[in-house]
């Protein structure tokens, strides 16, 4: 008796004989027992294994949202050009500090203050009781007068 | 492109399950899933040749899986007080679960890949598009990645069988 391998009853077990070959495997098994057996222990062989790989997996879990998963990229400057960009924005910072910190200084705004100090010595006292008495003036005679002991 | 909301939807579950399958560390799963569609979503936005999504994204799975696998192959995963305090699963249960992953992993990655395949239902025409084994070889390919793992199971854990 030819008896099959165990691909072609894998296959069969598996539902992927053609119809002759199905005619042909079952037209065997039931004249043959121990192929029989062999058939029915690769079935169950192969529900096993299914049933315990799958029972690895568990529940799925909820899926994550769709926006989460897919955010916008920014687009990534290089850092030559990051560099680049910097140095620009300094060397502009600086320009327009010099121009501005000249032309504030051309245009200068001068005020001539005179001063005069009147005070008298008296040798009786002590120093902090000595009386002093300072005029601050501008050109045209106005000014504070500024006592200070 | 197909809309990709949709895509997204049909298939997170499938990859899920399927990178579980072939790594076994859930918290890493979340990552790849989500890489291999970042990856989808960036090719899709350019091109669209992409003609089987499904098939594209198993085989995308099962490469970032192999890729986490060869990072991580010297680091083994501690077990977390999350899964200690766990309750719902007896200790027999985990170690059933932790023998079956055993034995998938010492399949060489593309026939634990055929093997994962078969569990979630493929046909042999799926899994020989996705593994790019030839169709004729499917069935003796996965008849001995099951007797390989069967033996291993057995000599593992011999009440399973």
């Amino acid at each position: 008796m030819n008896c099959f391998n165990e691909e072609i009853f894998q296959k069969y077990v598996d539902g992927e004989c053609s119809e002759t070959e199905i005619d042909q495997i079952e037209a065997h098994i039931e004249k043959c027992v121990e192929c029989k057996t062999n058939v029915e222990l690769l079935r169950e062989r192969s529900e096993n294994i299914k049933k315990q790989i799958n029972a690895l997996v568990g529940d799925v879990p909820e899926m994550p949202g769709i926006s989460t998963l897919i955010k916008e990229k920014k687009p990534v400057i290089p850092i030559r050009k990051k560099l680049a960009y910097g140095m620009a924005a300094a060397s502009l910072f600086l320009l327009i500090v010099l121009f501005f910190g000249k032309s504030q200084q051309s245009q200068p705004e001068e005020t001539i203050l005179f001063y005069n100090i009147d005070y008298e010595i008296d040798a009786n006292k002590p120093l902090t009781e000595q009386e002093m008495v300072l005029y601050i003036t501008d050109e045209n005679g106005f000014g504070l007068n500024n006592d200070s002991n | 492109m197909k809309s990709f909301e949709k895509i997204y939807e049909q298939n997170y579950p499938m990859m899920y399950r399927v990178a579980v399958k072939m790594i076994g560390d859930k918290d890493a799963v979340r990552d790849i899933v989500q890489e291999v569609f970042v990856c989808l979503y960036e090719k899709g936005k350019g091109t669209d040749e992409i003609n089987n999504y499904s098939a594209w994204l198993y085989k995308a799975t099962y490469f970032k899986s192999i890729d986490y696998l060869k990072a991580n192959k010297r680091f083994s995963k501690l077990e977390t007080i999350e899964d200690r305090t766990c309750q719902e699963e007896s200790y027999e249960q985990k170690e059933v679960k932790k023998m079956i992953q055993n034995a998938l992993n010492k399949l060489d990655p593309k026939n634990r890949f055929l093997v994962v395949l078969y569990s979630e239902g493929l046909s042999y025409k799926e899994m020989a598009e996705i593994t790019e084994i030839n169709f004729a070889s499917v069935g003796k390919t996965l008849s001995r990645a099951l007797k390989k793992m069967e033996k291993e199971l057995k000599t593992e854990y011999y009440e399973l069988f």
